[in-house]
């Protein structure tokens, strides 16, 4: 008991001296059952706010914000914010009610706090896979979308996809060719056969069993991120993460498994592709970043997004299926494709110097 | 909103305190996480007192923060079962149920009457609680006829996003819970 007081004495220590709690700027949103958390980090007084729109759904960005982006934090002001049931997002929202409204509002609400806080005159969104949906979705989706684009200076795609269907369509075609060619190497041979099996017997993800099985294929052949990956690891302290940081270790995982094992949430997210419909919409410049090796958000969706139209075939004959190296430059949007990276989640891409400088030249444009 | 919450509970303390002697007495440094700092207070009466196996009802209060994540407040009944003591300490397991309360520790803007975004009123959510403790009186220790006491506790909060979210913490304090306790 004697030596625990003196134990006690330095977790406070520990506890009052983090960063963690005194960088940047901290608040909440709420918006329909849903406190949402957002951290201001970077050029607060920068007259450029990058808005984070992370991945998942669920996986949540204020915990992957203690890794320094300092490729983007050290020019402009950079918003991470958690969205509904996700990260360390409070509160009580029916994960299964959630739609893609909800996110448009709380993107807006998002959008306006940091206005009146800062007013920045320049504000773009960056979205990483899924968050690439909530974004397109905020700048094209529904009646009043011309008065959101109004507000937006440009949009940031990295790896994502704003029809699952099209990307799933583009996926299995290329992990069945990886299944069997494992097959006749004799490598794991019954779990790749129940792969083929998977893509021979599902046309379309329903379920949230097809997801995962879909998601675990997509991993196990390299579609997620690239084996040995040139990426460094994060750089982060791990007790500080853990004991005296805004994150909470519980939510962070069980939030997200939520959003993974709610039936209604995931019918609705691989089955309605009414957003693709919408991308002609979408008149603000954009840059649309994709993996050539990406099988979660496949390049093909990028595409998608940077034409305007799902009919990727018609639109662009035979970039279809041989999109050149580089990328493409049309009008206010450019297609960027890196040939070594696949889903990039994070950052953590392999050709991280062609990623960050097309990103910050792109800002720089605008 | 949380000072009135504070308030009731501490009377309802002193309550039980008045109507039932001998009232048992414990408070300390509740760590949620081990480092998210704050306090707790519990308090009980002995319902069953047989080979020193002590049973105790009452309640337990306390309230940490988590900064930049949560401000949490707990008003939980516990039933405590304390077995006899040992060489320098008794050993205690307990059940709680009750009322939580969670503040996001920060500013909040939300949709104001006129639909406009605006700073607006931190109300927090409430929650049931519930969950169990094991502890250790440790009147080897003991000064005064004050026995510190090690508490670590387990609690969930439901609902959150849909689901119970689990909390870990521990308790460092203080009880009057004598050494030997005389049969009834």
């Amino acid at each position: 008991m004697k030596r625990l007081f003196p134990i006690l004495g330095l977790f406070f220590l520990l506890a009052s001296c983090s960063p963690y709690y005194t960088e940047g700027d901290y608040f909440f949103v709420r918006n329909n059952g849903a406190d949402m958390p957002v951290w201001v980090k970077g050029q607060t007084d920068s007259d450029t706010a990058i808005i984070y729109l992370h991945g998942g759904p669920g996986d949540g960005c204020i915990h992957f914000s203690l890794v320094p982006q300092s490729f983007i934090e050290d020019n402009y002001m950079v918003v991470y914010w958690d969205q509904r049931h996700a990260g360390q997002a409070q509160g009580n929202p029916d994960i299964g009610a959630s739609r893609m409204e909800d996110y448009i509002s709380d993107t807006d609400l998002v959008i306006e706090a940091v206005t009146l806080r800062y007013n920045p005159s320049k504000i773009f969104l960056m979205g990483n896979s899924w968050g690439t949906s909530v974004g397109a979705a905020y700048l094209v989706h529904g009646d009043s979308y011309q008065v959101r684009q109004d507000k937006i200076t440009g949009l940031i795609s990295t790896f994502g996809t704003c029809d699952y269907t099209l990307s799933y369509e583009n996926a299995a075609p290329r992990i069945l060719t990886y299944a069997e060619e494992r097959i006749t190497q004799g490598i794991e041979t019954e779990y790749w056969t129940e792969c083929v099996s998977f893509y021979e017997t599902t046309p379309v993800l329903l379920t949230v069993s097809d997801l995962r099985s879909h998601t675990g294929y997509v991993i196990a052949s390299g579609g997620y991120t690239v084996a040995d990956s040139a990426s460094p690891p994060p750089d982060l302290n791990m007790v500080s993460f853990i004991l005296a940081s805004p994150v909470a270790m519980f939510p962070l995982i069980m939030t997200n498994g939520a959003n993974d094992t709610n039936e209604e949430f995931i019918q609705w997210l691989v089955s309605d592709d009414s957003l693709s419909f919408e991308l002609s919409r979408l008149s603000v410049p954009s840059i649309i970043i994709s993996g050539r090796q990406d099988l979660q958000a496949t390049w093909q969706a990028g595409l998608s997004l940077f034409l305007g139209t799902r009919d990727i075939e018609v639109a662009s004959p035979g970039y279809a299926t041989s999109m050149p190296t580089g990328g493409w430059s049309n009008g206010n949007r450019i297609f960027m494709i890196l040939e070594s990276t696949a889903h990039g989640s994070f950052g953590t891409t392999e050709d991280i110097e062609i990623y960050q400088n097309g990103i910050i030249s792109f800002i720089e444009s605008e | 909103m949380k000072t009135t919450l504070l308030m009731l509970l501490i009377m309802t303390i002193c309550g039980v305190s008045a109507a039932a002697a001998p009232l048992i007495f414990e408070a300390g440094y509740f760590g949620e996480t081990l480092t998210h700092p704050g306090g707790y207070m519990a308090a009980g009466i002995p319902v069953y007192n047989r080979a020193q196996h002590l049973i105790v009802t009452g309640v337990y209060v306390g309230s940490y923060i988590h900064p930049r994540n949560h401000i949490g407040l707990l008003g939980l009944a516990r039933g405590e079962l304390i077995r006899p003591p040992r060489r320098i300490y008794r050993f205690s397991a307990g059940l709680l149920a009750g009322y939580y309360h969670t503040w996001p520790d920060g500013t909040m803007y939300g949709p104001g009457q006129d639909g406009t975004v605006t700073i607006i009123s931190n109300t927090g959510t409430p929650h049931f609680g519930f969950g169990f403790d094991v502890g250790w009186h440790i009147h080897g220790l003991a000064f005064s006829g004050i026995t510190p006491a090690l508490r670590l506790t387990c609690l969930f909060e439901y609902p959150y996003n849909g689901f119970a979210l689990p909390h870990f913490a521990m308790g460092v304090g203080i009880s009057n819970l004598p050494t030997e306790e005389s049969e009834e």
